[in-house]
């Protein structure tokens, strides 16, 4: 497992190499630079733009500028400062990636705190009433765009709830990690994210119960099942002891396939609740054209992606040992 | 400077125009580089600009700041504080650039500085001149019109208790000046600055490079003073990166202002505390927290659930504040922004739009009533002439073309200046080039998308056939700027408080200024250099009509409209009177039942 282990990772580290550097022509070779918009500014010579593209090393060849990011990364683990405002990116990254870490650590909890039982209870009681609510709820929750699912919590637990203010409708937060009035607190802070985490968690919530379902039914129509119920094995026992501990290995090869969709989905998420992470990190570089900012993220997303994917890779070996022994 | 959002919430569309030409029709000749192709200013005058005004070199003395403060106090009924001891929360979109005002470009950045940092003079929120304020007590001009000699507030200290002295104030400039410090003004700076010298702890004395009408608002307004002590050990070129201005060592941002630097939270929030030691008075506020927003809507609703005290407001938002009169409160007045779109002038990338008929033709196509009631929903006034409606020399009345809607006047010009439908297929043309070309505007705002269609539709009717193409912000000024290929492109603009227009017409500001249109005309730029040497503002006051009547029937941009701007406050919010030119002061709010 640890020579597998070690195998994956060194795969990864040109595949890394490959992200950085598409991210980096891509960014570089679109329209627009860190200095563009400062460009426009009327108090702003273009002797001073000249000065300041040379003090950020913006009137070199982008491919040069690529190689002296490369090494400083690589060698120094240094990805520069960022055009915006000066402050390394490490700085502002480590800032941001904990918040994004916690509301998709929270999604991916949420997502499988409410899948699991839904599709295991689906199968069980397949093909009758609350199986097909099931159904049709998870359809729903995977075709919704993220997006327009926020929103839509915002108006309704948010601004609507604050206008109202019902006592069974307590207004939440509609966006940021704490309240600046009044916050700060454990209480604050959860409830800062309760609607970001059901929006992100909605999709896979969807995805996993339908898939689980799925896996349940198949596992449930098996040989060693009704092996075990003819041992006389308690339901409770035969299904989460032999039918769902098969079935969990679907399962944890789509949590790891969900991970970088997860992140994405933060990217929007993040956004639509004012959320201090990665994905407002991130839209807010590439607007601005902050390449050492987007470059060192879009390399962060690689790393967390191929990440994601080695542990699921791992725990698949765990659960079942076959991979391993292969 | 040209804006990304403000305006994305109020353009509109529409077409047409009309109003017959009271002034003479100063037309390029079709086909033609714009190398003179405007009446002189004799041609076109109007009446007020007969009067032929000269510089005034008049010695003046300013009132003092204490004056000016009673004088503006009286001005606005300002409540006396329930409390000393509250915290106000506003936000930003968008993250602060640096704490150091030498290296800050835009908002949220430059408001946050200036609640730390005095500038070296103050600005009259009635006017938005500048007068006595900031670090000056009061200042004085020479006879020579280049001589400005600042006294300084004897009361002045630093947050950290030291006196502020005129050797402050000329570190400061000497950092201005420097090209080593990658500042975004030294350029501007030492075009307007010849040299400067201390006098006494009190006094300082700058000369101009020569006699500029726009010398105090260009350098009085963007020098902020900052601590010699603190930074003249620290080579310029680690400014930028120097913890005192990333806000990493709070010890090292020191300023004159109303309030202290206190914290941080990149992509979070920005905190300040009061200044106990702002002179005359320290704010009636304990601390302000100024959140982050990446988006609009999320801070609007921030605001709506009590999280922030006050906001920006769209048009289509204004209901819902008004819904809740109980909680909120609505403010709008007039600003300096305005939606334009600009034509390809340079004849070597488009002949369209050479003749001045043609490019009358367009205004006139569009009903800017319609856009302004309808898609802008009232919150906008339809432009007649370039000037803004807070500007000094805002004159609508004395445009000599009023641009009504008037499609039959848009086609009879098309048709004199040689374009007609002669293939029948609905788009005017001539010399086999069609009236169809890519539109170029701004992508993002649902708005914008509207104004753009009713033009399209608008221009339509009379034989224009655009084809809008909406494009990432970044990607739009690339496209009419670096390679200026476009042929029309849609922008919001704001000027500053000179309202000189000359970044925009001059023949020098093309690929440099906001001169995208390559639109030249050796008189305008004669006239600018006037009104840039006239520095009494009556005075000037008739030049800038006159500017502006050659730019309204030249017609090298279309402005639609002058916007307004939108504010809710929450009702908590007291003595924060938002108006075009900021109220009377960050340290006269305070805020109620927190």
């Amino acid at each position: 497992m640890a020579r597998y282990a070690v195998r994956r990772i060194l795969i990864s580290i040109p595949l890394l190499l490959g992200v950085s550097f598409i991210a980096f022509a891509l960014m570089n070779l679109i329209p627009g630079s860190p200095l563009t918009q400062i460009s426009r500014n009327p108090k702003v010579k273009p002797a001073d733009v000249a000065r300041m593209e040379h003090a950020y090393g913006l009137d070199k060849p982008w491919p040069q500028r690529y190689l002296e990011w490369l090494e400083r990364a690589v060698i120094h683990l240094d990805f520069g400062p960022s055009f915006y405002n000066r402050l390394p990116v490490t700085d502002r990254i480590w800032a941001a990636l904990p918040n994004t870490l916690i509301l998709t650590g929270s999604a991916l909890l949420f997502s499988l705190v409410v899948s699991i039982p839904l599709g295991v209870y689906s199968a069980v009681h397949h093909r009758r009433l609350l199986d097909r609510v099931i159904n049709i709820v998870a359809v729903a929750l995977y075709s919704i765009p993220l997006f327009w699912l926020g929103i839509l919590l915002i108006i309704l637990f948010s601004v609507q709830a604050s206008k109202w203010q019902l006592a069974w409708l307590p207004a939440l937060p509609s966006g940021g990690i704490a309240s600046a009035r009044h916050g700060g607190g454990f209480v604050d802070r959860f409830k800062h994210l309760i609607m970001p985490t059901i929006t992100l968690a909605s999709f896979q919530i969807g995805v996993w119960t339908a898939y689980i379902r799925s896996s349940m039914l198949e596992a449930l129509g098996q040989d060693y099942v009704r092996t075990a119920r003819s041992k006389g094995l308690r339901e409770v026992w035969v299904i989460y002891r032999h039918a769902f501990r098969n079935a969990l290995l679907t399962l944890i090869t789509l949590i790891g396939l969900a991970i970088p969709g997860l992140f994405g989905g933060a990217l929007l998420i993040e956004y639509v609740f004012a959320w201090p992470g990665m994905g407002s990190l991130t839209i807010e570089a590439v607007s601005r054209r902050d390449y050492t900012m987007v470059q060192a993220t879009t390399i962060l997303f690689a790393v967390l992606t191929i990440g994601g994917n080695l542990i699921s890779d791992l725990l698949y070996g765990l659960v079942d040992p076959r991979v391993r022994t292969s | 400077m040209r804006r990304r959002s403000p305006w994305l919430g109020r353009l509109l569309a529409v077409l047409l125009l009309s109003g017959l030409m009271s002034g003479p029709l100063v037309a390029a000749q079709d086909g033609t580089p714009m190398a003179s192709p405007v009446a002189s200013p004799a041609e076109s005058a109007s009446p007020a600009a007969a009067a032929t005004p000269t510089a005034s070199c008049e010695p003046f003395t300013s009132e003092t700041s204490s004056q000016v403060r009673d004088e503006v106090n009286a001005a606005y009924p300002l409540e006396q504080p329930a409390t000393t001891d509250s915290s106000y929360v506003t936000s930003a979109t968008g993250d602060l650039q640096s704490i150091n005002p030498f290296i800050v470009e835009s908002d949220p950045s430059i408001t946050v500085v200036s609640y730390i940092f005095d500038a070296l003079v103050g600005g009259d929120p009635r006017t938005g001149q500048p007068t006595a304020g900031g670090v000056t007590d009061f200042y004085e001009i020479g006879a020579d019109c280049v001589t400005y000699t600042f006294h300084l507030k004897k009361d002045k200290v630093w947050s950290d208790g030291s006196d502020l002295t005129a050797d402050d104030v000329a570190f400061s400039f000497e950092s201005m000046a420097d090209e080593s410090l990658a500042s975004p003004y030294t350029g501007t700076f030492n075009d307007e600055v010849k040299d400067w010298t201390v006098i006494d702890p009190d006094t300082i004395q700058m000369t101009s490079n020569g006699v500029r009408a726009d010398f105090l608002t260009s350098v009085g307004f963007s020098t902020s003073i900052i601590k010699k002590s603190l930074w003249e050990n620290v080579p310029r070129t680690d400014w930028a990166t120097d913890p005192g201005s990333t806000g990493q060592d709070p010890s090292r941002v020191v300023g004159t202002g109303p309030f202290k630097f206190d914290s941080w939270a990149q992509g979070q929030e920005i905190k300040l505390t009061r200044n106990d030691l702002f002179t005359p008075q320290p704010a009636y506020l304990k601390d302000i927290t100024i959140r982050i927003f990446a988006d609009h809507e999320a801070e609007f609703n921030a605001f709506l659930t009590g999280d922030l005290d006050d906001v920006g407001v769209e048009s289509q938002q204004v209901t819902t504040i008004q819904d809740q009169p109980d909680q909120f409160k609505l403010i709008e007045y007039p600003d300096r922004t305005f939606t334009y779109y600009e034509f390809n002038l340079n004849p070597d990338t488009t002949v369209r739009f050479q003749d001045a008929r043609v490019r009358e033709a367009f205004m006139f196509a569009l009903d800017r009533d319609s856009i302004v009631n309808d898609i802008l929903l009232g919150h906008g006034v339809v432009a007649n002439g370039p000037q803004p409606v807070i500007s000094y020399a805002y004159a609508p009345d004395e445009m000599n073309t009023t641009y009504t809607y008037d499609p039959d006047k848009a086609k009879q010009l098309l048709a004199d200046a040689g374009w007609t439908d002669t293939n029948g297929d609905g788009t005017v043309d001539k010399d086999g080039v069609e009236m169809a070309f890519d539109f170029l505007y701004p992508s993002g705002s649902a708005e914008s998308d509207t104004l753009v269609a009713y033009m399209q539709d608008a221009w339509k009717a009379v034989g224009i056939a655009i084809t809008p193409k909406a494009l990432e912000f970044s990607a739009l000024i690339e496209a009419t700027t670096t390679t200026p290929t476009f042929e029309m492109a849609l922008y919001g603009f704001s000027w500053d408080s000179t309202f000189f227009q000359d970044s925009m017409f001059g023949c020098e500001q093309y690929q440099v200024g906001f001169n995208d249109m390559k639109y030249c005309n050796p008189e305008l730029d004669a006239l600018f250099d006037q009104i840039s040497a006239t520095v009494d503002q009556q005075a000037r006051i008739p030049l800038m009509i006159q500017y502006s009547n050659i730019v309204n029937d030249e017609q090298p941009i279309g402005v639609i409209d002058f916007s307004t701007t939108i504010r809710a406050e929450n009702l908590r919010l007291h003595n924060s009177f938002p108006g075009p030119w900021g109220g009377p002061g960050i340290e006269y709010v305070w805020v109620s039942d927190q």
